[in-house]
């Protein structure tokens, strides 16, 4: 059952996409529209713009590999890695992506690929030596829901929008110069649109990006079937190991005239921007999640 | 209005009588037993506490469904541990900590523990009557926490009790004078 739930496509995410495309859609007729009235020909940029981001997506393993400093291993250089891996695209009936290790000590994991074929699954040193066994299956497990849900297509696709938004703005920035004045002034309201499209787009990508966080980890919670070892996971890797205190209560009663509480945090406006959801949050989403198995 | 003030003439010890459907649900549904073991914590204090303290064991004294023994510990908190059923001993920490209110010494109540086994390791429920909320706490061995059980009952119990958010405020109590 547990298997059965994690080969389903989330028909919540497929909805919020087609959505967000749709508002997405709406806001470029708007645009065209505006450049149509500017009476310019904008074919020629669109293709631009839908060129660089095919080639973008089609090289896109090899540059973030690249920008990484990530590089595939093979099974002889880290057995421990790819038997885990083996174990659960076995369980998740997905081949097997190309294993990757980034030689540095800050954990982290990442997993890329345009399709199943080319998927890449890459972790640091420094991961392998933080978490046990099974805290490592939980944060494999959740990159390799990330290429199950063909995240990684999903974004470039929501990207293509604001890519696109971006090239026009700077058309429309250069088509000011060297016209008559009614055009300049044309020109600068399709810059506004544009500039609202782009900064639409991009809160409505990270939207999508912490969406799909949260179907990665309950989907890779599925899998190994222990949510709470990726939270433990995530505890360790966002360092929230260190939060929950270890200093006794009496000792912290005894100077608590000391005691200044932060009244208020500015958290709301960096959460639009981030493209991960709040740790915390999914760590309690995992542990209810785990709690529901019990 | 009339809520209001009827729920603060409660006082603010009465929020541990939510242990009483809790715990049942840990037992029969999460396997987290009560162990009958559950204490509260006093700070020592001069003036007229010796004289609460006395009325405190002469009540105790009375009460069949709770046993009770009084340590200190180094840190000069008395504690009171109570040995009895999950329904007596919440009534039995209730009426204390109304008594302590009453003489002026709620400041002096550092919190009530109830001991919990799951699985063979010891889990407290801390109950601090400065935040009046509930937190997990789950010591090892070594002076180190057992956070994957705390984090799993905070899970169970938020909804059911009031819980600490912050986990920055889960603060140990090490050495619980109770085993």
């Amino acid at each position: 059952m547990q298997i059965k739930a994690w080969k389903r496509r989330d028909p919540g995410i497929t909805l919020r996409l087609a959505l967000c495309f749709f508002i997405l859609s709406m806001l470029y007729i708007a645009f065209l529209t505006i450049l149509a009235y500017i009476g310019v020909g904008f074919i020629p940029l669109v293709f631009i713009g839908a060129f660089l981001v095919i080639l973008q997506f089609l090289i896109s393993d090899k540059i973030v590999l690249w920008s990484t400093g990530a590089r595939v291993v093979s099974e002889y250089e880290y057995p421990r890695l790819h038997a885990i891996v083996d174990r659960l695209v076995i369980r998740a009936g997905l081949p097997k992506p190309k294993v990757a290790v980034m030689h540095t000590s800050v954990p982290n994991a990442f997993a890329t690929g345009k399709g199943y074929k080319s998927a890449v699954v890459a972790v640091t040193t420094g991961l392998m030596s933080m978490l046990d066994e099974e805290e490592l299956e939980g944060v494999i497990a959740h990159e390799l829901a990330h290429i199950k849900n063909r995240d990684m297509l999903a974004i470039t696709l929501a990207s293509v929008f604001s890519t696109v938004a971006w090239y026009m703005m700077h058309w429309g920035w250069y088509g000011m110069y060297g016209r008559s004045r009614d055009q300049a002034n044309a020109a600068i309201i399709a810059i506004i649109i544009a500039a609202i499209t782009w900064f639409v787009s991009f809160l409505l990508i990270r939207a999508i990006s912490r969406y799909r966080e949260y179907i990665a980890d309950r989907d890779g919670a599925l899998l190994t079937g222990k949510p709470s070892k990726l939270a433990s996971s995530l505890r360790k890797i966002s360092g929230m190991m260190n939060r929950i205190p270890e200093r006794d209560l009496r000792e912290v009663e005894a100077m608590n005239a000391f005691f200044i509480i932060p009244a208020l945090s500015g958290d709301t406006l960096s959460r639009l921007f981030s493209t991960h959801p709040p740790v915390q949050e999914r760590i309690r989403r995992l542990m209810e999640l785990e709690a529901t198995m019990h | 209005m009339i809520l209001k003030r009827r729920k603060d003439s409660r006082g603010s010890g009465s929020y541990i009588f939510g242990l009483v459907s809790l715990y049942i649900e840990l037992s029969t549904r999460y396997n987290i037993q009560f162990t009958n073991k559950s204490a509260i914590s006093i700070k020592e204090s001069t003036g007229s506490f010796n004289e609460v303290l006395s009325e405190i064991r002469a009540i105790l004294d009375t009460d069949n469904d709770v046993s009770y023994s009084m340590k200190k510990d180094r840190y000069g908190y008395i504690w009171i541990v109570l040995d009895g059923e999950m329904e007596s001993s919440v009534a039995v920490i209730h009426t204390l900590t109304d008594i302590l209110e009453e003489q002026g010494f709620s400041q002096q109540i550092l919190a009530s523990v109830f001991l919990f086994n799951y699985r063979g390791k010891n889990l407290y429920l801390l109950y601090n009557y400065k935040s009046k909320r509930f937190y997990p706490f789950a010591p090892l061995s070594d002076r180190s926490r057992d956070h994957e059980l705390e984090m799993l009952v905070y899970s169970i119990i938020k909804n059911r009790v009031d819980v600490e958010k912050d986990t920055g405020k889960w603060y140990p109590i090490w050495d619980i004078p109770m085993l």
